[in-house]
């Protein structure tokens, strides 16, 4: 392996590092709670409704009887002034853990915001790595076909939608569709 | 006919393990003789299994309450196409009309490639039949369609009522067919692992079975959702609930392998990545079967009391092993010498496209599933519920919209930035002024004016592409525009109905953004007479009535919506008490549906005595977007299923 490879390599693999590093608070931030709502609206988006026909429906979306009066008792809860943590304490001392819909930012409930997070963000690094890998190695054996030949002389030697001329372009479009369609 | 179709099933089997033997003996002797005995085992499994089949749409429709299937899944008074529709009611026949589309989608592909590819067909037969011959043992063993209740019932339980829609009795024959439709591709892509032949060959093969699997899981999801809509009575379309969940991730994997197989056919490239992919949305299909028939996860949709659960994760694990297994062995042919021109290519947004389509699946499947494994690692149950997959699909989501854009204006093999710079002006142009628009009219929420921005983005690019495509046709055939542009369409329906399918996605997406972030909802409760005003209407309360239609309690509210003092439509709100051993109410809502929104109304709560009633109304923007965009999807699916000369000519023989 040349220092030359050996020397990508490593900054892909820092860069894969560093992409892990910022996925875990990207997903910390996607975890946070909305500042731009009420206490009521907030948890009413964050506990389950349990009535059995709409498992994971928010009660603040759930149109049935069984959400309407978790919504009153959330009302009474955040009109008695109880924090958050309080009131989910409540829910969940009632009604079990599983009304709790939206996982914590923290904890062990953290992997489930992160992991696609992280997957993202490094499987980014790494397809670039792989797009990098395949560019050198086109550098280094790419043989020159007649096509490319041409493209070499050609000042627009992409056949993009830049070309001016209609039957450039159409003779562009075909040519790509030739070598692409069976 | 209970007897027919038992005695089919277990005549199915038989024929089904005959072909499987029969394929591999032939492959392993090269006998054609066994190979064409193999074929038409295929053929006999699929008469019996349609056989049986029917025989349980006539003991559904003739009310044979002698049958346990049928005395659980249907009542006499139910409406013929509801009785049908009993089929894929219960498990038992939910897993009978799966083994029936096997059988047809194997028998298609085993006549339409009779004279072709002689070494892959073994293995294709073999791979088929195996899992037809699983699902026949499923019912054989476990879930018996015939089994006789012991007695003839007076009636039967009837089917569950929220399953009496419309939608719901095409939505799950689309959705099998779509996740039963890739067992061929499937079945090629483990054919050529195992015969070693990885060129493209396979892969043309299945192209048009790859995208016919793919519009019907399409047009399942669409349905499903629409389903959710009208009938579940929550103003919106997608919980993500498991079984949800369990469609969309074969459909994301799908599209992904859709793309990356471009590039297969034109590069030769991304061997390992495609077989992975088919393989993925496969075994995707079988999970998702699972999840509805496991119960370990909690869902409106899945099976109760089913024992199933083990069989299907001991199936998922063989084919699993057995799949990605063939790939290690294959994996020095598989390999292929990647070469890339420019960074800056469509190849490269292509690898893009798959990455954030899996990721998006992953998601998916991660959410899904965290609350087994927090289960199983702590011991503590947990929910994970829309707040996670709108947070964390929503980003996703924005920037696969943003690569729909940016892909066509990026050539194949190399693109040079002066004419990325030509080709961005107008998208570009097109989306900040639509966020300008946005940001000006007083919209805050980023998520929606970036959806907004980037759908306008990608429509532009799209035009673009249609325009000067069509441009340079006319002027160099001299038809006119509109002629130039069926003609450009129909000379490359595969680029050109991918655009119109991108054209579709748009129009969902814009009805997603403006449905999620805009949505209006009010309660009130009126007396006959009396109004409440909401988002520009003006709803008066008429009558509220009870009555019995076809053995269902109805309660029902009349309501006259006003528009600047004009009476514009009538509205009626209702609850359903269907029968049965407890009553099951459903909540039948009232839409008045236009392009720009959807007023949604909910009877939520009524008293007949005082006459009043409480309704819950939701003003739902652009929600017919969403629809229309599944109609436009379908015609670009279409348009790319066309026959291509070109490929007819061009398909090699092995």
């Amino acid at each position: 392996m040349s220092n030359y490879q050996s020397g990508r390599i490593g900054i892909f693999v820092a860069l894969a590092i560093a992409a892990f590093f910022v996925a875990i608070p990207t997903s910390m931030w996607l975890a946070r709670p909305p500042s731009n709502v009420t206490q009521a609206e907030r948890l009413g988006a964050e506990i389950g409704c349990t009535c059995g026909t709409c498992p994971l429906r928010p009660i603040a979306t759930c149109g049935c009887g069984f959400a309407d009066t978790m919504l009153v008792r959330l009302d009474t809860e955040v009109t008695a002034g109880r924090t958050d943590d309080e009131i989910m304490a409540i829910f969940v001392a009632d009604y079990g853990n599983s009304i709790r819909i939206k996982p914590k930012g923290t904890g062990f409930d953290l992997m489930v915001w992160a992991a696609p997070m992280v997957l993202l963000m490094v499987g980014a690094v790494a397809m670039g790595a792989v797009i990098s890998n395949w560019r050198s190695q086109s550098d280094l054996g790419l043989e020159k076909t007649p096509l490319d030949e041409q493209r070499a002389r050609d000042p627009e030697p992409s056949p993009s939608l830049s070309s001016t001329d209609p039957t450039r372009y159409l003779e562009i479009v075909e040519g790509e569709l030739d070598s692409f369609e069976d | 006919m209970r007897e027919l179709g038992q005695i089919c099933l277990i005549l199915s089997l038989a024929t089904a393990g005959y072909a499987v033997a029969a394929a591999l003996l032939g492959a392993h002797r090269r006998s054609p003789g066994l190979t064409q005995s193999a074929r038409n085992a295929v053929y006999a499994t699929a008469v019996l299994v349609i056989t049986a089949g029917g025989s349980l749409i006539v003991l559904l429709v003739s009310d044979r309450f002698d049958v346990r299937y049928v005395a659980q899944n249907s009542r006499a008074a139910m409406p013929l196409v509801y009785k049908i529709s009993a089929l894929w009611g219960g498990m038992e026949g939910s897993l009978l009309l799966w083994a029936m589309i096997l059988v047809m989608y194997s028998s298609v592909a085993a006549y339409q490639n009779r004279q072709r590819h002689p070494a892959l067909m073994p293995y294709v037969h073999a791979t088929c039949m195996t899992t037809a011959a699983f699902f026949i043992s499923l019912m054989l063993f476990s879930a018996d369609p015939f089994t006789p209740l012991g007695f003839t019932a007076p009636d039967g339980q009837g089917m569950n009522p929220l399953l009496q829609n419309p939608a719901m009795a095409i939505h799950p024959p689309n959705l099998y067919l779509g996740f039963v439709g890739f067992t061929i591709p499937f079945a090629f892509a483990i054919a050529a692992l195992t015969t070693g032949r990885l060129d493209t060959t396979w892969l043309h093969s299945t192209r048009r079975w790859t995208l016919i699997a793919w519009f019907f899981l399409s047009v399942g999801v669409t349905l499903g959702a629409q389903w959710a809509y009208v009938e579940l009575g929550w103003g919106g379309y997608w919980g993500w609930d498991p079984v949800e969940n369990a469609s969309l991730m074969p459909w994301l994997v799908a599209t992904a392998y859709l793309h990356s197989v471009m590039i297969e056919e034109k590069k030769q490239m991304l061997r390992v990545w495609n077989v992975v992919l088919i393989i993925s949305t496969f075994a995707l299909c079988i999970f998702g079967t699972f999840l509805t028939r496991s119960g370990i996860v909690s869902s409106v949709h899945a099976f109760a009391n089913s024992n199933l659960g083990p069989m299907f994760a001991i199936f998922l694990g063989i084919i699993l092993a057995i799949s990605f297994g063939l790939v290690a062995y294959r994996l020095p042919e598989l390999k292929s010498e990647g070469k890339l021109e420019a960074v800056l290519s469509r190849e490269s947004s292509f690898l893009f496209n798959n990455l954030v389509l899996v990721v998006a699946c992953f998601a998916v499947l991660w959410g899904t599933m965290f609350p087994v494994i927090t289960e199983a690692i702590t011991g503590t149950q947990m929910t994970v519920g829309p707040p996670f997959f709108n947070r964390v699909n929503v980003p996703i989501m924005l920037l696969l919209l943003l690569l729909t854009g940016v892909g066509p204006l990026i050539a194949w093999r190399k693109a040079s930035l002066p004419s990325l710079r030509r080709a961005f002006v107008m998208p570009t142009t097109a989306g900040a002024a639509t966020l300008f628009a946005m940001a000006a009219s007083g919209v805050r929420d980023f998520a929606s004016m970036m959806a907004f921005a980037l759908s306008a983005f990608v429509t532009a690019t799209i035009v673009q592409e249609f325009w000067r495509g069509a441009r340079a046709r006319g002027s160099a055939t001299g038809e006119p525009y509109h002629r130039a542009l069926i003609g450009l369409t129909w000379r490359n329906k595969r680029r050109y109905g991918g655009y119109i399918i991108h054209i579709g996605i748009v129009c969902m997406a814009i009805g997603i953004a403006g449905s999620s972030s805009f949505q209006r909802e009010t309660q009130a409760t009126l007396s006959s007479g009396q109004t409440f005003d909401f988002a520009g209407y003006r709803l008066q309360m008429g009558d509220l009535e009870l009555f019995d239609s076809a053995g269902v309690q109805v309660v029902s509210a009349n309501l006259v919506a006003f528009q600047n003092e004009q009476p514009k439509f009538r509205m009626w709100p209702q609850r359903h008490f269907h029968p049965g051993p407890e009553v099951q109410p459903t909540t039948e809502v009232a839409i008045w549906s236009t392009i720009r929104h959807d007023l949604y109304l909910v009877l939520a709560a009524w008293d007949l005595d005082r006459g009043s009633a409480t309704f819950k109304a939701y003003l739902n923007p652009l929600v017919k977007w969403i629809w229309i965009g599944g109609l436009v999807l379908v015609f670009g699916t279409l348009i790319c299923m066309l026959p291509d000369r070109s490929a007819e000519l061009g398909a090699r023989n092995y």
